[in-house]
């Protein structure tokens, strides 16, 4: 009795909640401004164009959800104030905290895709695992999902038509730096990179692009629990290489400075990425284990003599947020998601989902672009991550961080 | 020598981690899986006070260590003292070390910390291998304490009251043993010392909410080598610890450094199943 007198109790509050969803879908199919049907012509200037973002602004991963979620309002501000909006629509952020979790991450999208008017941009966390979650909501859907979370399996324009990474392949970053060793005419170089699934990544595409160079690269891999580093930097040395090139994030790039300082093995040493993007490096650069160190990092996050007025228009638009202590590809790649859906949308001439994603596919380079962190985004109708030229890549002396920039050279 | 030092280096940090879990287990039968979190906090403790406050070394090491034994006996108050059975101390430790890391990131964030060495920064060669000043300490602390530590258990009388503890719990109080008085003060001693050494630590780790995840699992593992309750059979486990993960990284790759480990404490365990210095009873059957 008492298990069917608990479903019998259910049932009204079952039927509720169909007629709920169902009520639900009706208002959301009414009020859809970008599922595909809309045109800017058509519609009406004072629905906003909504870009939701789902990531963990709290969590584990707060600090990075946090980041992700500012590069998106800057965007937002800075498009409605130079731009009236996209296409006179004025952009309007919606930020779902799913607290770091993919399950939270799924529920919180398929929650607000079942209320209130329909999205017509989702920027789908800014790690892999919400990506992996959000990407197919998105596209059964159909909106145009556009952001950092990097995953193979998302780079799939037959499955997911209207998604695309912001981040360039792995391999971009290390064959730019290898042709840096090369034009310094370095043969010999020893690499040190974590263990963890992205420095076996970065280790994959050093090795293959060093191949390809003609540089013959000794590795030594680091778990990140390690203390200590002498061990792996001894194995390097006895390989006698010409530079030293580190991979890591956190404390493992500032142990490895201190052991190679320690070891008292001087010679042109380069961090890589992550290791640009770690605090303790920028922040410990006057530090004698530091001297003499370079550091790959994206143009954008180098100062230099002349500043793009997109490039004004962004800092500017981030220091609104407070004082700039991250270097800025942090919140640079969100900052362009929406700068390059704005840009599709003009190419189109709508805000129509199909019509941004074939603009993507076939994006014109404007004479001043909106965004910021690489010169040109290439997607191709087979390829929705970013091919872009080596050059944005550079090699700088490590300094002190102003307005997220190194010094530059 | 190098890499001995090195070996040696991160062998004394596993060392006074083991060191902890140690006095813990002698004065109240309790293996503290909030030890390395303990540490920790003394590490961020020691940048708050070093690099946020300006203070001089002194300071920071009261305040870090009076903190630390706080924290220390707050766990036992909250999480150790209530709750009669091992198997639910392992929860509510496990809820005390959560709740010491959460704070952590609350208050310091997630990001590494530079903490400064109040020792000189320039590297010296001692017996023909590179080592900093720092990593020295680090060796000398782990043997001055395992040294003290064991004198004072083995020729004291709060020592012995805490062997006896250990051994039988009911017949330690039996004998009008204060047990539950013995297990604050473990705690609070064992709180103390990761304070202690957070300025000591800090420099050659860092701050970092991932600490913990270096220390915990391979101070177990020197706990275990050495025998539960062996003060100095633990401290040896540590160094030899540290010198396999080293020559390991060094010759093999660093994928092995811990497979080789927990491969030298199953052999070390199934030939020792007590430990290097673990005592072997008779047992009725």
């Amino acid at each position: 009795m008492g298990p069917w007198r608990t479903r019998a109790r259910r049932i009204p509050a079952l039927l509720l909640a169909v007629a709920a969803v169902a009520v639900g879908a009706a208002a959301c199919s009414s009020s859809s401004s970008g599922g595909g049907t809309t045109s800017a012509s058509a519609a009406s200037a004072a629905s906003p164009f909504i870009v939701v973002i789902d990531t963990g602004t709290t969590g584990p991963y707060g600090p990075n959800g946090t980041d992700a979620v500012q590069g998106v309002e800057a965007a937002a501000n800075v498009l409605n104030q130079t731009q009236g909006g996209i296409l006179g629509h004025k952009v309007k952020v919606e930020v779902l905290d799913n607290q770091g979790n993919p399950s939270t991450a799924a529920m919180l999208l398929e929650q607000r895709l079942a209320s209130g008017p329909k999205p017509d941009a989702i920027v789908p966390g800014s790690i892999s695992t919400e990506g992996v979650v959000e990407v197919p909501i998105a596209a059964a859907a159909k909106i145009l999902s556009i952001g950092t979370p990097n995953a193979s399996s998302l780079d799939d324009p037959a499955k997911y038509p209207y998604n695309f990474l912001m981040s360039p392949a792995a391999n971009l970053p290390q064959e730019s730096l290898m042709a840096y060793f090369k034009a310094h005419h370095y043969t010999k170089v020893g690499m040190i990179y974590s263990t963890d699934a992205y420095g076996a990544s970065v280790g994959q595409a050093a090795i293959a692009a060093a191949k390809q160079a003609g540089i013959t690269l000794t590795t030594a891999t680091y778990e990140d629990t390690d203390l200590n580093m002498m061990a792996e930097l001894q194995q390097l040395q006895a390989a006698h290489p010409q530079a030293l090139y580190v991979q890591g994030f956190g404390a493992p790039p500032g142990i490895i400075l201190q052991d190679q300082y320690a070891l008292g093995w001087k010679l042109p040493t380069v961090g890589d990425l992550t290791t640009a993007s770690t605090p303790v490096i920028w922040q410990d650069s006057a530090k004698p284990q530091e001297k003499g160190l370079l550091l790959q990092e994206l143009q954008v996050a180098v100062h230099s003599g002349s500043q793009t007025t997109a490039l004004t228009n962004y800092i500017k638009a981030m220091e609104k947020f407070g004082p700039i202590t991250s270097p800025l590809p942090t919140t640079s790649y969100e900052y362009d998601a929406v700068m390059l859906v704005a840009q599709a949308a003009k190419q189109a001439d709508s805000i129509a989902t199909p019509a941004m994603a074939n603009a993507l596919e076939h994006l014109k380079q404007p004479a001043s672009p909106l965004w910021v962190t690489l010169s040109r985004y290439v997607f191709t109708p087979t390829e929705h991550a970013p091919a872009a030229d080596l050059s944005n890549w550079v090699v700088v002396p490590v300094s002190p961080l102003t307005n997220g920039q190194y010094d530059g050279p | 020598m190098t890499t001995i030092w090195a070996g040696l280096s991160v062998g004394g940090v596993y060392a006074v981690v083991a060191l902890g879990y140690n006095i813990v287990y002698i004065g109240s039968s309790t293996l503290n899986f909030a030890h390395a979190n303990l540490m920790m906090l003394g590490v961020f403790l020691a940048y708050w006070g070093l690099v946020q406050l300006s203070w001089k070394i002194i300071p920071v090491l009261v305040v870090a260590v009076a903190i630390v034994a706080f924290a220390s006996m707050g766990e036992e108050r909250v999480a150790i003292r209530p709750v009669r059975h091992i198997q639910g101390q392992l929860v509510t430790m496990v809820g005390a070390a959560t709740l010491i890391t959460g704070i952590i990131e609350i208050v310091w964030g997630q990001q590494a910390l530079t903490v400064p060495s109040f020792f000189s920064d320039t590297p010296h060669h001692v017996l023909g291998g590179a080592v900093l000043p720092g990593d020295l300490a680090v060796i000398g602390l782990a043997v001055v304490l395992t040294a003290a530590i064991a004198l004072v258990s083995r020729l004291s009388m709060v020592g012995l009251r805490a062997l006896a503890v250990s051994e039988d719990r009911d017949a330690a109080q039996l004998r009008g043993i204060n047990v539950r008085r013995m297990q604050v003060g473990v705690f609070a001693l064992a709180g103390a010392i990761a304070g202690l050494l957070g300025p000591f630590l800090g420099p050659l780790t860092f701050a970092s909410y991932t600490l913990p995840a270096s220390l915990a699992v391979i101070g177990f593992v020197a706990l275990a080598i050495g025998g539960y309750g062996s003060i100095v059979a633990t401290t040896v486990g540590a160094f030899g610890i540290g010198l396999v993960q080293q020559y390991t990284s060094r010759y093999i790759g660093a994928n092995y450094e811990n497979l080789m480990v927990f491969a030298i404490l199953v052999v070390v365990l199934m030939a020792l199943p007590n430990g290097l210095a673990g005592a072997r009873r008779e047992r009725v059957v």
